[in-house]
């Protein structure tokens, strides 16, 4: 797909955010703060950065470069965990442009991390491809970190973990092992505005630990998220309170996944509204022969190595997740399937018990999706629009419209529809046992194991 | 009897005295624990792949004793005991991570079995020291 045709999906897309209804969420969300005290790092080259990033004679320029360099006139620290360890509670980190390598740990209430430059990229916190984690936050409730890039994990480039109110706004996560963003046993997170690519695993990980209710209040948010190049665009094991809205996820091996882990049966609430799934068929597997020769550390940036196996050419993929609502989402160019659900055994979270094994994959409603069609209205088919492994009661599909008004072409032949969806079904036993293989895969011991046919994307669709 | 010919001698008595010994502790595991398709399975061709087979269905354990079958020792073997490339987990669906790798099952309960192998003539699958047919 030309990358002209992803841009104008993603500001179409955002056009469709602006005009979405705004449930109150992340009511414990921290704001980003333009005042109070500061600690200040900066690089050696950090005002030749600042004056070419802002060049020229303009007032506006002037006044900025000159105020950006009367601040770097102050600054005391190179490091930046010298500048985050020297930052009470409340203070500012404010990070001048330039090149930061080292690895970073922020541990304390309302701590704040945030870039200086024009745009994310100016503010680069590099790993040295051996740390797990660029920056890490812990035990760091009311955490803000904005507007600068991190990369090169051998993890996770932002890893959130135990905290409790967060918000990640325009940054950049590129080229890690793992994930570019991960949250996990984190709760009323936001993560607005984040870009990720090139990441082994997902652009976004939001792990467990977003509770909340499904009447709002609280959970996880990602608001305008451009994920793309990754093998998971967003991973969400987090499927109680995760709300993903206005989002664009491109050109991954998968678009976005939701497969809630941990004990408890998901109680549902995960919303997926007014999101552009675009041409997720990254053939990322193909190559993992340059990945097994090398450890992360030796490989180029920017090599793709996959760490987890996924369907290549599946749009959205829900597994094993009760009361999703899957609504207004332009889902196209998608060469497998567009949206998926599928079981997941109550024995994959641990949970032994017969009576519970289906306890997954249950009224999940996906209405008003327009599927097969880019947003310019050109044609872009799925390999199927709709695909449902049968699974569950009270699942639903409605009012999804097709190419040219079409109905969407889906597997089975007939959905039942919203609201009363389907009366409770084990599912298609062989479509079921088919992905069974594909849980063998292991990057090192098993990159191609037999029977699996999820790791290259199907032939384009007629 | 030469040097030479008496250390080849003893080494077979050896070599086949430990074999006896292994077929003995094998026919001991089955007699105890006897491990079969609870119902017929079913053998399916992935579209895209050919050359690979998937099979799936339910073992049961109907045997004296608990068994506990790993899917690391799970082979498939030809009609001249070749080993075909082959993965199992005891599962019917797909989960990521751990589950479907090992299973206890008491006498008279059953699992999920699914294996699959690349490869044409797969005839037997062997777990550990008890052995099921490969439908056709």
């Amino acid at each position: 797909m030309p990358w002209a045709r992803l841009a104008t999906a993603g500001v179409a897309t955002a056009a469709m955010l602006a005009s979405a209804p705004a449930p109150a969420l992340a009511r414990a969300v921290p704001a980003i703060r333009t005042a109070g005290p500061a600690v200040l790092a900066c690089r050696p080259d950090s005002a030749a950065r600042i004056r070419r990033s802002w060049a020229g004679r303009g007032p506006r320029t002037t006044a900025t470069r000159r105020a950006l360099l009367a601040l770097l006139a102050t600054c005391r620290h190179a490091r930046l965990q010298a500048a985050v360890d020297a930052a009470g509670p409340g203070t500012r980190v404010l990070v001048a442009p330039g090149v930061y390598r080292e690895a970073v740990r922020i541990r304390g209430r309302r701590r704040q991390l945030e870039g200086l430059g024009r745009r994310a990229r100016d503010v680069v916190v590099r790993g040295d491809r051996r740390a797990d984690d660029v920056i890490r936050a812990e035990h760091a409730d009311g955490l803000v970190i904005a507007n600068l890039t991190a990369e090169q994990a051998a993890a996770s480039d932002v890893h959130v973990v135990r905290t409790d109110g967060f918000r990640a706004h325009r940054i950049v996560v590129r080229w890690s092992q793992h994930d570019g963003v991960r949250t996990d046993d984190a709760d009323h997170g936001l993560l607005d505005r984040v870009e990720a690519y090139g990441n082994g695993a997902a652009g976004l990980h939001a792990g467990p630990g977003a509770e909340g209710r499904c009447s709002g209040g609280s959970g996880l948010e990602v608001r305008a998220a451009n994920a793309y190049g990754n093998v998971l665009g967003l991973w969400a094991a987090a499927g109680d309170a995760i709300w993903v809205h206005g989002s664009r996820f491109a050109d991954n091996a998968t678009g976005a996944v939701s497969e809630p882990v941990g004990p408890a049966t998901p109680h549902g609430c995960s919303r997926w509204e007014h999101d552009s799934i675009a041409a997720n068929n990254a053939d990322l597997f193909a190559g993992a022969a340059a990945c097994r020769a090398e450890p992360f550390a030796r490989r180029r940036p920017g090599l793709v190595c996959p760490r987890v196996a996924t369907p290549v050419g599946t749009g959205l993929l829900l597994r094993g997740v009760n009361g999703a609502r899957v609504r207004a989402n332009a889902i196209y160019g998608n060469w497998r399937a567009g949206v998926r659900l599928a079981w997941l055994p109550a024995a994959a979270r641990g949970q032994r018990a017969a009576t519970r094994q289906y306890d997954t994959s249950n009224a999940n409603r996906f209405e008003g999706n327009r599927l097969g069609v880019h947003l310019d209205g050109a044609r872009d088919a799925n390999g199927t629009d709709l695909v449902w492994d049968g699974e569950g009661a009270g699942n639903c599909w409605s009012a999804n419209g097709g190419a040219s008004g079409a109905t969407p072409t889906s597997d089975p032949a007939t959905l039942p529809s919203c609201p009363r969806g389907s009366l409770f079904g084990m599912g298609d036993a062989t479509a079921q046992a088919l992905e069974v293989p594909c849980a063998a895969w292991d990057p090192q011991r098993a990159p191609d194991p037999p029977g699996c046919d999820w790791l290259a994307a199907p032939a384009p669709p007629p | 009897m030469t040097r030479g010919a008496l250390v080849v001698a003893l080494l077979a008595v050896a070599v086949a005295a430990l074999g006896l010994a292994a077929a003995g502790d094998g026919d001991g595991d089955a007699r105890a624990a006897s491990v079969t398709w609870a119902t017929p399975p079913r053998l399916v061709t992935p579209s895209a792949l050919p050359s690979d087979a998937v099979l799936y269905g339910e073992v049961r354990n109907d045997g004296l004793r608990a068994v506990t079958l790993g899917s690391a020792a799970v082979r498939v073997l030809d009609a001249r005991g070749r080993r075909l490339p082959a993965v199992a987990r005891f599962l019917q669906a797909y989960a990521p991570g751990a589950a479907g790798r090992t299973v206890t099952l008491a006498p008279g309960r059953t699992a999920p079995l699914t294996v699959a192998w690349h490869g044409p003539g797969a005839r037997r699958i062997v777990l550990g020291p008890l052995t099921l047919a490969v439908p056709h």
